[in-house]
């Protein structure tokens, strides 16, 4: 009994602590990009692409904003895996979810379609 | 008359006296809102995160740092501008050093970016020490966000975190203290040693728009206003 009342008031404290945060998940988004950028390879590169990949996913199925930049990022990455649809679709993604980013975003998908033309 | 004038004279200057002592002595914090009200006339809700001035001794230092800073942005609330593709549009411009940007009027990145201000940040440390048995990594830094409409300071502060690498030297006599000193010290990552310094600096930026509390901060009394002079030239 007395375990249970533990176990209930730490998940309510955490719970408590979480909901004053904004709610973003930016998993090792950091480690995988500083490897990148340490050892620049095919593996180092795939590796944060499947985080950027990761940290999108998990966002969505959390129901909250994945951070900031990341689908940019992601559509950069596949803009430079010659995936440009996929491109395209995430850079969107970025300024519905952050109107703020609309201005770049714009210039980011006239850039692609010039450079696809 | 003239002995009270006196005794009421030296009473003032011990007052004056202790009052600059205790001035001295501890800091007086002031709110977040009386160091930075343009943070709270503007509210910036965008920030670019331009590549930093590095004056620390590590070539690689700025680029390392940039993948520290966006998560702790967000965690104030701030929409940041994708550090990864800014970066890249600056290098087809020929711009790689957050030093050659340090002269450009801050309206300059409204228009090429949409941002509402611009944060740069100046590496002075980012450096592994050794000494015989003991050794620490450390990370310095200064940040100054500046509006993008009118160009002014809205916010500024630094921090400098030091983690100690020393070994144990109560396992393996000196010899093994020096070698388990060698080998934490050059696996210390620095990434989090950066996280801990943004953390610090960023402790009195106003909460922006994402962040639950944005608006209800201004009163909060945690800024040195020494360390809120921090400028970067």
């Amino acid at each position: 009994m007395k375990k249970v009342l533990i176990t209930a008031l730490t998940c309510f404290l955490i719970a408590g602590c979480a909901g004053k945060a904004p709610r973003v998940y930016w998993g090792d988004y950091s480690e995988t990009l500083y490897d990148l950028k340490k050892e620049p390879s095919e593996a180092t590169a795939a590796a944060h692409a499947v985080e950027l990949e990761e940290i999108v996913a998990k966002s969505d199925s959390w129901g909250i904003l994945p951070p900031p930049g990341v689908c940019a990022e992601l559509g950069k990455t596949y803009f430079e895996q010659g995936k440009k649809d996929l491109a395209i679709q995430f850079i969107n993604k970025e300024s519905e979810h952050y109107p703020e980013s609309k201005p770049l975003m714009s210039q980011l998908i006239k850039n692609i379609d010039e450079q696809g033309s | 008359m003239s002995i009270l004038f006196k005794s009421i004279k030296s009473i003032f200057v011990v007052t004056m006296f202790a009052s600059l002592i205790t001035g001295c002595a501890s800091t007086q914090f002031v709110s977040k809102q009386e160091a930075f009200p343009g943070m709270y006339d503007q509210k910036p809700t965008s920030i670019l995160v331009i590549p930093a001035v590095n004056d620390s001794t590590a070539a690689d230092a700025s680029d390392y740092y940039s993948v520290t800073i966006a998560p702790t942005l967000s965690q104030y609330g701030y929409y940041v501008m994708p550090i990864e593709v800014t970066n890249q549009l600056l290098r087809n411009e020929g711009i790689q050093d957050g030093r050659q940007l340090l002269g450009v009027a801050p309206q300059k990145f409204k228009e090429m970016f949409g941002a509402d201000a611009v944060l740069f940040v100046n590496i002075t440390e980012w450096d592994s020490n050794y000494y015989v048995i003991g050794g620490n990594v450390v990370v310095g830094i200064s940040c100054e966000l500046r509006s993008t409409s009118t160009g002014e300071t809205l916010w500024a502060s630094k921090a400098r975190r030091k983690i100690d690498t020393s070994g144990d030297s109560n396992s393996g006599g000196l010899i093994g203290a020096i070698i388990a000193t060698a080998i934490k010290t050059a696996m210390q990552d620095y990434m989090p040693v950066a996280r801990q310094a943004n953390n610090i600096a960023l402790a009195t930026l106003p909460l922006g728009k994402y962040h639950p509390s944005h608006n209800l901060d201004g009163k909060w009394r945690n800024v040195d206003p020494e360390i809120a002079k921090t400028r970067i030239e």
